[in-house]
């Protein structure tokens, strides 16, 4: 027998199991990976939506009380909290920034910042500038 | 020359029924290891795929879940055959041109046979309801239910059904909205 090789398939077999492995490593990463990024996008997105909703709410508030009196106390809805504060500019302008923070576990996975400038008169509160802050 | 008289090949005797046992048994092993890893590609392509479907689908419903919210002016309790509660929410909303002197609602619900939801308007005139029109997802939900306050902030949260193996948790969306007016609540 030639002992020179005798162990050979099992080297090929090993190297090959090697290969294979870190293949499904690296295939399992990247999807696990595009999850984690798919996930963080929608977090992002539910962050937004609240800081959409603590505009509104001022809003909400100048309709009724021609003012804005929230503050700048932390509302919670769904899976996070807003938080708006209010700016008097000239020419019964407001600047707004709301900030919406997605907490699903108290613990602030993301945050979206809106700021928007409002016309209000007696009657009707209008949107002059509404920005997405990055 | 071997004991049995039969030539071997220069440099090259063979293998033992051992190695060739273990050969056997680790390349059932790969096989099984790659078919697996195959499969399991396939499997997470199609879970990628079913879920960025139901991302866009999730997308129009939210986006239009927001757009309803923001333009209601009032909450109602019931309407056509629909009760407001934790899986339904009636909302109104400023009336079509046509149907000004009418009150307008629109209806968010999860069907129970279908489980598709369901965005409903009516019109109201008089005693008369109307049903305006009526729209429905096209992948059915899981859950539904919202989470809504006095002030008119609402929380919709809502799952949706996936068919095949799912290999993740279930993943819960939540989408945020408020009135831009203080709500009027009247009964309808």
């Amino acid at each position: 027998m030639n002992t020179q090789n005798s162990g050979s398939a099992l080297i090929i077999a090993i190297t090959f199991l090697l290969i294979v492995s870190a293949v499904a490593a690296g295939a399992l990463a990247l999807t696990d990976r595009r999850w984690s990024e798919e996930r963080q996008w929608e977090r992002q997105v539910v962050a937004r939506h609240l800081a959409e909703a603590g505009i509104d709410s001022a809003i909400a508030r100048f309709h009724s009380a021609g003012r804005f009196d929230i503050g700048d106390a932390a509302t919670a809805l769904g899976e996070g909290r807003f938080r708006v504060t209010a700016q008097p500019l000239p020419a019964s302008h407001y600047r707004l920034v709301a900030i919406g923070e997605c907490q699903p576990d108290d613990i602030v996975t993301a945050r979206a910042t809106i700021e928007a400038e409002l016309a209000v008169s007696a009657k009707t509160v209008s949107i002059v500038r509404w920005e997405e802050k990055r | 020359m071997d004991r049995n008289g039969h030539r071997a090949a220069p440099g090259n005797t063979g293998y033992t029924l051992i190695e060739m046992l273990l050969y056997c048994a680790l390349l059932c092993g790969l096989l099984n290891l790659c078919t697996s890893a195959y499969i399991s590609t396939i499997r997470v392509r199609a879970l990628n795929d079913g879920v960025a479907s139901s991302s866009q689908s999730t997308q129009w419903l939210t986006d239009d879940f927001v757009r309803t919210v923001r333009a209601a002016v009032g909450v109602g309790d019931a309407i056509g055959p629909y009760a407001a509660g934790t899986d339904t929410l009636i909302l109104e909303v400023p009336p079509d041109e046509e149907r000004r002197h009418a009150r307008q609602y629109v209806v968010f619900a999860r069907d129970a046979t279908s489980h598709r939801l369901f965005r409903s308007e009516y019109a109201v005139a008089g005693n008369a309801t109307e049903l305006v029109r009526s729209t429905a997802s096209l992948t059915p939900f899981k859950s539904l239910s919202f989470e809504r306050s006095n002030t008119g902030r609402f929380a919709m949260r809502f799952a949706i059904e996936r068919h095949g193996r799912a290999q993740r948790a279930e993943n819960i969306h939540t989408v945020t909205a408020t009135m831009r007016v203080v709500p009027l609540k009247r009964g309808v």
